[in-house]
């Protein structure tokens, strides 16, 4: 399966993937989540865990469930967790630890490495059995300015964790434990980033009436006021006036997402009956769509307000777009201002950098390529299994241990400093 | 001036391409300002302060930044002091024997700037330095040279990560050396080149370049030998 990748993935990282996988031959990691389709991380997952197997290293996937109501309190902590201000009541709480514990007793802790995905699962280590696992957590949200009191009580699970994970350093915090960085990552044999044809391409932009002998903007992700696509309408209003361009707003809800209908709302009310702009709200496995989408565009648009990483932005580097995106979260590690895209803070900054890419298209191009392949060596998937072998390497040998690990004739020595 | 002279020697093991693999580790250390940058470089590891002055290599091994560490880019572009970021993006990491001495060298550019003045400035919060540090994997290549040729031939293609490692890396991992490279031809009768490669400053270039220049450096060297025989 690592072989799909040779002719995209620079081929050293496979051969670094071949040698840690073969010391850790037989071993298991478990990933525990709260969605299979939607957001992020259940779409790394899904590729994820089949390639790790392919390895020789046992993959799980375990998701959590849980009514509506345990959906809407862990979506207000992922609201509070990036900055807003929370209400939540005992109640609420009550609600949470219910249904963690309730999935506790139905989940097998069984991973050599567990590791436990955003605040859903996080209180699982309270309640779950985790006897000789080593279990992590992974947070794929901003949480450099929470709300103080969701944090604390989220922190009380996350310090029982041998470490946490974050994207960025910026997201890490004053914790006891470890705090190791991941970046996450894109496919590039998804459907998703995949090579597609003209006539596919075309195929969707015909569908949806997307006229490709003009400029198009792009912005995809799901309908969440972080993403401010409010204010990408405002600053495509702006471009408007000096160009003729279109504006496509791509996205969908997540499973566990109760407030993207009313997101979407605001968003179809700013667009009003502009013909130029498309708000597309395509079902969760629109992969083709989207690609297509990004691939059609002349600029690709990511103007979050809070981010976790903002993977579309690799998305859109990997089709060889510039992007024009939010100064937030994990998006500077992306985009290099000036080199493969534009970082700006307001609809006015956004709207500036589009007009000066419309108006330097040899420029836009070389943006593009060189975001190309910094995507080629640092976000896509391979580098991301890479990175989780290293972690399985660290668990399974220390992680407070700061020693370098050599590796000879497939066996682990740690080198005494 | 040495000579590189075929001389009959003891046979000497094939040089082993290795390369490092690093997972990053965030520190609790953060800094804000001038003053906290200085205690952070004070407390933080020897791993933090290496991970700081050279993981841009690996980021985008065909770029030299503008300020060639992570120190200088952050007083120049969070605290716009120009001053200092300059002293620091000539700090001089290829004489220096050993990271203490860089730590020292760090510390006294920030300490004299703070003894002539009350710098004041602070990041706005999301702006900070953070020290992060990296977990090192280390790893062979899979290549054996067993003659400068072969030395050759392997330098031109292999993992670019291999030559971060042999030319800095290896400083932090016991058991390797200064510059492995340059040992090697030493041990091998090529006095010269090993001269030449031990005395070649890589913080001027590129990764990528880095690497040409070292074929360019061998290939003479291993010319101009031959012309001698």
């Amino acid at each position: 399966m690592l072989d799909a990748y040779r002719d995209v993935a620079p081929a050293d990282m496979l051969d670094d993937i071949q040698q840690l996988a073969e010391v850790l031959q037989g071993r298991t990691i478990q990933h525990i989540n709260s969605t299979r389709s939607g957001g992020g991380v259940a779409e790394i997952l899904r590729r994820f865990v089949p390639l790790t197997e392919s390895l020789g290293i046992r993959a799980r996937w375990d998701v959590i469930t849980g009514p509506p109501e345990f959906f809407d309190v862990t979506k207000a902590f992922h609201n509070a967790l990036q900055g807003e201000e929370s209400d939540l009541s005992h109640d609420d709480y009550d609600i949470y630890l219910d249904c963690v514990r309730d999935n506790a007793s139905r989940l097998a802790l069984a991973g050599d490495v567990i590791v436990a995905h955003d605040p859903q699962p996080a209180y699982l280590i309270e309640f779950g059995k985790l006897d000789g696992a080593r279990a992590v957590w992974r947070c794929h949200i901003d949480v450099s300015h929470p709300d103080e009191r969701v944090w604390r009580f989220l922190r009380r699970a996350v310090e029982k964790y041998q470490a946490a994970i974050f994207h960025v350093p910026q997201f890490a915090q004053d914790l006891s434990i470890p705090q190791l960085l991941i970046a996450p990552s894109i496919d590039p044999l998804s459907d998703k980033n995949r090579e597609l044809t003209e006539a596919e391409i075309s195929a969707v932009t015909d569908r949806f009436g997307i006229d490709r002998r003009r400029p198009i903007l792009v912005q995809v992700s799901r309908f969440d006021r972080f993403k401010d696509p409010v204010g990408v309408i405002a600053a495509y209003r702006i471009v408007r006036q000096t160009f003729d361009c279109q504006l496509v707003l791509a996205g969908g809800g997540a499973d566990d997402d109760p407030e993207a209908a009313g997101v979407l709302a605001e968003v179809r009310s700013a667009a009003g009956d502009d013909p130029d702009i498309f708000v597309l709200e395509l079902a969760v496995d629109s992969n083709v769509e989207i690609n297509a989408l990004q691939r059609a565009a002349t600029i690709v648009v990511q103007k979050s307000l809070r981010e976790g990483f903002g993977l579309t932005v690799s998305e859109g580097l990997w089709k060889g777009k510039p992007v024009v995106a939010g100064a937030v979260g994990g998006i500077p590690t992306q985009v290099t201002d000036g080199v493969n895209g534009f970082l700006v803070h307001s609809p006015e900054g956004a709207a500036f950098r589009l007009r000066y890419l419309l108006s330097h298209p040899k420029q836009a191009k070389r943006m593009g390529e060189r975001g190309r392949e910094h995507v080629r060596r640092n976000f896509l998937i391979t580098r991301h299994l890479r990175d989780y072998l290293l972690l399985m390497l660290t668990c399974l040998h220390g992680t407070r241990s700061n020693s370098p690990l050599l590796i000879i004739d497939k066996k682990v020595v740690d080198v005494a400093r | 001036m040495p000579q590189d002279t075929p001389a009959p020697r003891a046979p000497v093991k094939p040089f082993e391409f290795r390369k490092a693999m690093m997972l990053v580790e965030a520190t609790t250390i953060r800094a804000a300002s001038i003053t906290q940058l200085l205690t952070g470089v004070t407390l933080t590891s020897e791993l933090s302060i290496f991970y700081h002055l050279h993981q841009h290599f690996l980021i985008d091994p065909s770029i030299l930044p503008e300020y060639p560490n992570d120190f200088a880019r952050w007083v120049a572009q969070s605290l716009n002091n120009g001053v200092v970021a300059e002293r620091l993006a000539n700090l001089n990491l290829f004489r220096a024997a050993n990271l203490q001495e860089v730590r020292r060298e760090i510390t006294v550019i920030l300490a004299e700037f703070l003894a002539r003045i009350s710098d004041r400035r602070q990041v706005p919060p999301g702006h900070e330095f953070i020290f992060c540090q990296p977990r090192l994997v280390v790893l062979p290549c899979g290549q054996k040279a067993s003659t400068p040729e072969e030395f050759l031939g392997f330098i031109r293609s292999i993992d670019i990560q291999s030559i971060a490692y042999h030319l800095f890396e290896a400083k932090v991992v016991p058991a390797g050396a200064r510059n492995d490279f340059s040992r090697w031809f030493a041990a091998l009768g090529y006095p010269r080149l090993a001269d030449r490669l031990d005395t070649f400053d890589p913080y001027m270039n590129s990764l990528e370049d880095n690497r040409k220049y070292l074929v360019k450096l061998i290939a003479d060297g291993l010319r101009k030998r031959e012309n001698h025989a």
